[in-house]
C-alpha cells in the first residue's frame, strides 16, 4: 500500500517540475510541505474505502478457505490430508482438460479481438458507438441464458444446420453442439466481450504520430503494425488474456450443458465435492490448488509479457 | 393392497371434504386443526424453486399461514455445505428444508437436523394414510421424483420402449439417446438394461454398475447437465429416447412431442427435514403436519406428477386422472425405488469413480 501511495506521489511531483509549480501564492494558503501531507492524506482516505473492501470481502474469504482446506475448519488441526486427496489421477486429467480449454478460448479471443478493438478505436465514431453496442448488449443477458440460445442456434435442428442444409452445403446436420466444438463456441461468445474492453483502452493510447513517424521513415505498413501497434498494444493484450484464462478456468454452467457431458471441468468436480459429498475441505483444497495454478500461470505469463507494463508508469 | 383397505374411510372423507364443515381424516375440523397448530412465528422454507415452489405456496404455504397465522416464505436451494456452513457460524437461515434422500443422510452424518414431531403430526394426520417408508427419524417424504423411459412417438412410434433393456436395444428402437449425467440414477438404469431385477439391484456392486455402464455409454449421445435442458432436448427432436424427469415427459405428452411409460419408473424421494438450530423450528414442524394432511396432497399430486407421502389420496382423484400420476397403485407397483442409504454410504467412491469414468 505504502509503495503504490509512493509512486502517486512521486508522479505529482515529476508531474510538476519546480518551475511549473503555482508560484505567488496568497498568504495563509498551505505551504508546499503540507500541501504535499494533505495530499498524501487524500490518496490514504482514498484508498481506504477500497482496501477495507479488498480485505474483507477478497482476503477474508480466501483466507477461511486456505484454513479449511488445511483442516482448521473441522477443528481437526493442521493436516494435509484434504490435498491428497486432490492428486488423485481424475482430477489431474480435468485440470488439464480445464487448462487446455481455458487456453484456446484466449487464444480465440485474443485473434477475434484484436481486429474488433482495432476497428472500434479507429471507424468514425457513429460506427464505433454501433460496433460497441452490438458487442456489449449481449452482457445483459445472463449466462445460462446465453447457453441455451446456443443451443436452440446450434442443434441438430437449429438454425445454422437448418440453413447449411437448405442451401445444401451439407446433407446432414453437423455435431456443432453437445461437444467441444459447441463449448468453444459459447465460451468465445461470452468472453469475447472482456478481451475487447481491456484492449481499447491500450489502443485509444497509442500516439498516431508513431505510426506515422515509422511510415514517413520508411516502414512498410505490416512492419509498422507488427513492430510499432502490436508492441504498444501489447499491455492490454496481456490483460485481456489474463482476464479472459482465468473466467475461462473458472467456467462451469456453459462447459456443462453445451458439452453434453463430453467436457468434465474441473470446476464440475468441485461442484460435486460440495454440494453432493458435502466434503467443503477438500473442496477448498482443490480451491487452493487451482488458485496456485493460476498465480503461477500468471508468474510465468509476466516473465514472458510483462504484466508491469501495465503498471508502468510511463505509459 | 393398503391403499384398498383404507378406501372406504379415505372416501368418506373425501366426500365430507366436499362438504360444508370440512372434516379432516382423523375427524378433526379444519378449525381444530388450526388450532393445534397456530402460532405467530416466520418459517422460510429451502426448496427448489420455480413452479414446483410456486405450487407449493399456493396449496400448502399461504393456506397454512391464513389458518395458523404463522407466515412463510420460501427461498431456493437446499445444499447440505451451506447448511453446515450456516450451522458453524450459528446463523441457520432456513426452517424446513425439501432434502433429497441423500442429502438428508449427509445432514445426519453431520448432526444438522432434529428429529421430526411425529407426535404433533399423527395429532393433525392419521398414522395409517402415510407411507411407512417415508417416516424417517430426521425426515418425512416431501415429493418423490421418477425417471421414466420416454420417446418420440414420431420417430420411435407408439408403441416405445417397454424396458430399460429395450430402450437401449438398437435392433428395436433407433434414435439418439439422452441420459441425466448423473451416476443416480445411471447406475439403477444400466443395471437394469444389464437384466438385473429392480428388486435386486441393492446392494450395487460398484465394478458391476461400471462395467454396466461401459456397455450402454456407447449408446449415449448425450449426457444431460440439467433437468431443465429435457423440454428443449425433446422438443427440438434432439433426442429420441431418453431416461428423464417425469415432469418434463408429463409436459411432452401434453404438448404431443413426446411420450413415456411407468415400466422400471426409479423413484427417488426427498425429504422435509428441520435444521437443528434454525430459530422457526417449531412452526417448521407445524408445517409438515399441515401438509401431510390429504386434502393438500390430493390437490399438489393433481397438479405435479409427484408421488406424495400421504397414501390415501388416490381414491379421491378421478380414475383417469388418477392413473396418470406415479404414486397410483397400479403404476407404484412397476417403480423401482432409490435406495439412498447405499448411495450415503458409497457417494465418495462413486463420485470419484464417475467423473473418471465420465472424462475417459
Amino acid at each position: 500500500m505504502s509503495s503504490d501511495a509512493a509512486i502517486v506521489e512521486t508522479d505529482a511531483a515529476e508531474g510538476l517540475p519546480p518551475s511549473a509549480r503555482p508560484s505567488g501564492r496568497p498568504s495563509g494558503r498551505p505551504s508546499s510541505g503540507s500541501w504535499e501531507l494533505q495530499r498524501r492524506r487524500l490518496t490514504l482516505a482514498l484508498m481506504a474505502l477500497p482496501m477495507i473492501c479488498m480485505a474483507l470481502f477478497f482476503l477474508a474469504p480466501l483466507f477461511t478457505l486456505l484454513w479449511m482446506s488445511f483442516g482448521g475448519w473441522s477443528g481437526e488441526g493442521f493436516t494435509l490430508v484434504h490435498f491428497r486427496g486432490v492428486v488423485e489421477p481424475v482430477y489431474l486429467r480435468l485440470l488439464y482438460f480445464t487448462l487446455r480449454l481455458a487456453f484456446f478460448t484466449t487464444l480465440a479471443c485474443a485473434l477475434l479481438a484484436y481486429p474488433i478493438a482495432y476497428l472500434m478505436v479507429n471507424l468514425p465514431g457513429r460506427y464505433a458507438q454501433a460496433m460497441a453496442i452490438t458487442l456489449f448488449i449481449s452482457l445483459w443477458l445472463s449466462f445460462l441464458a446465453r447457453t441455451f440460445a446456443w443451443i436452440i442456434i446450434l442443434q441438430r435442428n437449429g438454425v445454422v444446420n437448418t440453413i447449411l442444409q437448405t442451401v445444401g452445403i451439407t446433407s446432414g446436420p453437423l455435431e456443432l453442439v453437445y461437444n467441444e466444438v459447441g463449448v468453444y463456441i459459447g465460451m468465445i461468445h461470452i468472453l469475447l466481450p472482456f478481451m475487447v474492453i481491456t484492449l481499447i483502452p491500450s489502443m485509444k493510447a497509442i500516439d498516431p504520430a508513431y505510426v506515422r513517424a515509422a511510415l514517413s521513415l520508411g516502414a512498410k505498413p505490416f512492419q509498422v503494425f507488427y513492430q510499432v501497434y502490436v508492441p504498444l498494444s501489447l499491455p492490454g493484450l496481456v490483460a485481456g488474456s489474463m482476464l479472459v484464462f482465468t473466467l475461462a478456468f473458472g467456467f462451469f454452467v456453459t462447459p456443462a450443458i453445451l458439452g453434453g457431458g463430453r467436457t468434465p471441468t474441473i470446476v464440475l468436480a468441485v461442484r460435486d465435492q460440495i454440494q453432493k459429498l458435502g466434503d467443503l475441505e477438500l473442496a477448498a483444497a482443490t480451491s487452493m490448488v487451482l488458485l496456485l495454478i493460476c498465480l503461477v500461470l500468471l508468474l510465468i505469463y509476466d516473465r514472458i509479457a510483462g504484466v508491469d507494463k501495465l503498471f508502468d508508469k510511463g505509459r | 393392497m393398503k391403499f384398498k383397505g383404507m378406501s372406504r374411510r379415505e372416501l368418506l372423507a373425501g366426500l365430507a371434504a366436499t362438504g360444508a364443515g370440512s372434516l379432516v381424516g382423523t375427524g378433526l375440523r379444519a378449525q381444530d386443526v388450526a388450532e393445534i397448530l397456530k402460532g405467530d412465528g416466520h418459517v422460510v422454507v429451502c426448496t427448489w424453486g420455480g413452479h414446483y415452489t410456486d405450487v407449493m405456496d399456493q396449496i400448502w404455504f399461504s393456506k397454512f399461514t391464513d389458518a395458523t397465522g404463522i407466515t412463510t416464505s420460501a427461498t431456493a436451494i437446499p445444499d447440505m455445505s451451506k447448511l453446515e456452513v450456516m450451522d458453524k457460524v450459528n446463523n441457520v437461515e432456513w426452517d424446513l428444508i425439501d432434502t433429497e434422500g441423500t442429502q438428508m443422510l449427509v445432514a445426519i452424518e453431520k448432526d444438522l437436523l432434529e428429529p421430526i414431531d411425529y407426535d404433533l403430526i399423527f395429532s393433525v394426520v392419521p398414522k395409517e394414510q402415510i407411507d411407512p417408508k417415508v417416516m424417517k427419524e430426521y425426515g418425512i417424504g416431501s415429493v418423490a421424483f421418477s425417471t421414466c423411459i420416454g420417446w418420440n412417438p414420431k420417430t420411435i412410434g407408439e408403441e416405445g420402449p417397454q424396458s430399460w433393456q429395450e430402450l437401449f436395444d438398437e435392433s428395436k428402437f433407433k434414435g439418439r439417446l439422452g441420459l441425466y449425467a448423473q451416476p443416480r440414477p445411471t447406475f439403477e438404469i444400466a443395471l437394469m438394461a444389464a437384466g438385473v431385477p429392480k428388486d435386486e439391484i441393492y446392494p450395487i456392486s460398484i465394478d458391476e454398475a461400471f462395467e454396466a455402464c461401459d456397455a450402454i455409454k456407447d449408446k449415449v449421445d448425450l449426457w444431460v447437465e440439467r433437468t431443465s435442458q429435457w423440454g428443449v432436448l425433446m422438443e427440438s427432436g434432439e433426442v429420441d429416447l431418453c431416461g428423464a424427469s417425469l415432469s418434463r415427459l408429463v409436459t411432452g405428452r401434453k404438448e404431443g412431442y413426446f411420450d413415456f411409460n411407468f415400466n422400471q419408473a426409479i423413484v427417488e424421494q426427498s425429504y422435509w427435514t428441520v435444521p437443528k438450530n434454525a430459530p422457526g423450528k417449531e412452526d417448521a414442524m407445524k408445517l409438515i403436519a399441515w401438509m401431510m394432511q390429504a386434502e393438500g396432497m390430493r390437490e399438489y399430486a393433481s397438479q405435479m406428477p409427484y408421488t406424495m407421502a400421504n397414501t390415501s389420496i388416490y381414491d379421491a382423484i378421478p380414475e383417469e386422472h388418477a392413473k396418470t400420476l406415479p404414486g397410483y397403485p397400479a403404476n407404484a407397483e412397476k417403480n423401482m425405488n432409490i435406495d439412498e442409504t447405499w448411495w450415503g454410504a458409497n457417494a465418495e467412491e462413486v463420485r470419484t469413480r464417475w467423473l473418471d469414468w465420465m472424462s475417459s
